[in-house]
């Protein structure tokens, strides 16, 4: 081997060994979990009903409103200390008729605001109460939340009993997908909640720095709202991780309480889901940027700059990075004839496997009610194809060797070549295979052949496209508009 | 629909308190003190996953390499 040769190999290592850090970065965060038991906010938790101002952004939401404010009204909390705010975003359908019919039943509780000019996005919306909220002093604690979620009866009192530790600003629920009418899709989202909040966001407890308070349930006390300057950011589409953040950076706690749980509709369709999911990543794009001078630079403050939290939100925003540079990095091996090439290719895949497995077996317990319907999606959530990749790295020999002797049949050196290329190339492709789902979704074959190669290709690889057009859309500078997810009542209590 | 109509997520709740908007500090109490101590099953959920993958290390290795 010439000294070209050498480097080339060490350079296509590298690009591999980059696929190894969210594998890494997933395992410690599930690591973390279990410390969780010993790590938590309930040592410094105590009864505490502060007066809560809860603020709900409402357009055209005359479907669900009144049900959201009789829920809210109904839920285990004093009701003197209790006021809903509805911001009325200039909505066009009956939302005005239905919040005075409200404000008329429950008098001195709900109060209506409405704004003339609307769909400048949520943050705006959130501003307008907010700013009446802050006039005089009757709010100790503000309630963000969305017009569709269902709160359980509970949620808000273990939410503000993490109030009582003077140093916590904000404290968040865990946001279940509670679609009535639930599909293969909103199954998907139910068990990527459980690992995102149940799961992840205790070990951000532990970790001491959250990435984000769910939108549609995050609690903050006066001092802290009035801290990171009184309103919601409105110059980018995250503006729950800006107010996040802030909150951290002004070296206040944020707690994630996981047995506070607010029910919420999730897109039904991939079309839906990629609008929604792509104003997330195209907002934690801009967050990033932001906050540049925060990652990896522990502080005294804050645990935003912390290695290991900087590492998870790397390793997420970067995941479909991760997957073609691994690829690439493979298959240039294999190209290579190098020895090292199957070595490594089995050594990341079963790191891997062994991660998944452990997330998806621990997750599974953590909402046994919502991951049992969707055990489906629990077995098939890395994608059909992708299980095969894994066995044939687990399991050395069963898809090269057993599944074709079956028929009787072997693969020619030339047909392991080539089944090599794919399989080391598949993470790659899998994310064209989101690519397609979607663009197929709305014709009528797309409606079986949509859900089918999402189960082929995995739920994981879908976001990872999302994540990946996000790239794309930032290098051409495409406008970032606020995109409503559209909500239909779905969600059953 | 009121707010004890709701079906709750944490199936392992004690019963509902006599005055469920104002509870009482006592149950407040034991409830934070209930949640906390839950928090330790934590240990043998891992403990499961783990288990979970040995089996399929084990697995492997027995019948695969």
């Amino acid at each position: 081997m010439n000294g070209w040769q050498l480097a080339l190999e060490i350079f296509l290592l590298l690009l591999v060994a980059t696929g190894a850090i969210p594998v890494i970065a997933g395992a410690l965060s599930f690591a973390a979990i279990p410390f969780h038991a010993f790590k938590n906010h309930y040592g410094k938790a105590a009864p505490f009903t502060p007066r809560v101002a809860i603020v709900i952004p409402a357009w055209n939401e005359g479907a669900v409103i009144a049900a959201s404010v009789d829920r809210l009204m109904s839920l285990d909390y004093p009701l003197d200390r209790l006021r809903v705010f509805v911001v009325d975003d200039a909505s066009t359908d009956d939302t005005p008729d239905v919040v005075r019919a409200k404000v008329a039943q429950y008098p001195g509780n709900v109060v209506h605001l409405r704004r003339q000019t609307g769909g400048e996005g949520k943050a705006h919306t959130l501003n307008h109460g907010i700013a009446v909220i802050l006039e005089d002093e009757w709010m100790e604690a503000l309630l963000v939340m969305d017009a569709d979620v269902i709160y359980q009866p509970d949620s808000l009192r273990r939410m503000t009993r993490h109030l009582a530790d003077p140093k916590v600003g904000a404290v968040s629920a865990y946001i279940r997908e509670g679609s009535a009418d639930k599909n293969y899709l909103t199954r998907f989202i139910g068990l990527e909640y459980v690992l995102s909040q149940p799961a992840a966001r205790r070990a951000q407890n532990v970790l001491g720095a959250q990435a984000c308070l769910a939108g549609g349930a995050q609690l903050h006390t006066r001092e802290n709202l009035l801290a990171i300057g009184g309103r919601i950011d409105t110059s980018s589409l995250a503006e729950d991780t800006i107010t996040t953040f802030e909150t951290q950076l002004h070296g206040r706690e944020v707690v994630f309480e996981p047995l506070a749980v607010v029910l919420a509709e999730e897109p039904g369709s991939i079309d839906a889901l990629w609008k929604q999911r792509l104003r997330w990543a195209r907002g934690n794009v801009s967050v990033t940027a932001r906050y540049s001078k925060i990652w990896f630079r522990p502080s005294k403050v804050h645990n935003l700059g912390s290695i290991s939290f900087g590492l998870v939100w790397f390793s997420l925003w970067l995941l479909p990075i991760a997957m073609i540079l691994s690829s690439i990095g493979l298959v240039g091996l294999l190209l290579l004839h190098s020895a090292l090439a199957t070595a490594i290719f089995n050594s990341l895949w079963i790191a891997a496997a062994v991660t998944f497995a452990f997330t998806l077996a621990f997750a599974v317990q953590l909402d046994v009610p919502l991951t049992s319907r969707a055990w489906r999606e629990v077995i098939t959530f890395p994608g059909l194809v992708s299980m095969l990749v894994i066995a044939s790295a687990f399991f050395p020999g069963v898809v090269e060797v057993w599944v074709p002797s079956l028929f009787g049949m072997h693969l020619t050196e030339t047909g392991e070549f080539i089944f090599r290329i794919f399989l080391y190339a598949w993470i790659s492709l899998s994310m064209l295979g989101a690519w397609l789902a979607r663009r197929i979704e709305k014709t009528w074959i797309g409606r079986f052949l949509s859900p089918a190669l999402i189960y082929l290709v995995g739920y994981g690889s879908l976001l990872c496209a999302i994540t990946f057009d996000s790239y794309i859309k930032e290098i051409r500078g495409a406008e970032a508009k606020w995109d409503k997810t559209e909500k239909t009542g779905r969600v059953a209590s | 629909m009121t707010g004890s109509q709701h079906r709750r997520v944490d199936f392992r709740d004690a019963p509902a308190p006599a005055d469920r908007r104002d509870p009482g500090d006592d149950y407040l109490n034991d409830e934070l003190e209930r949640n906390r101590r839950d928090e330790f099953r934590l240990i043998g959920k891992a403990g499961l996953a783990l288990l979970f993958v040995a089996v399929l290390v084990v697995v492997r290795e027995l019948f695969f390499v």
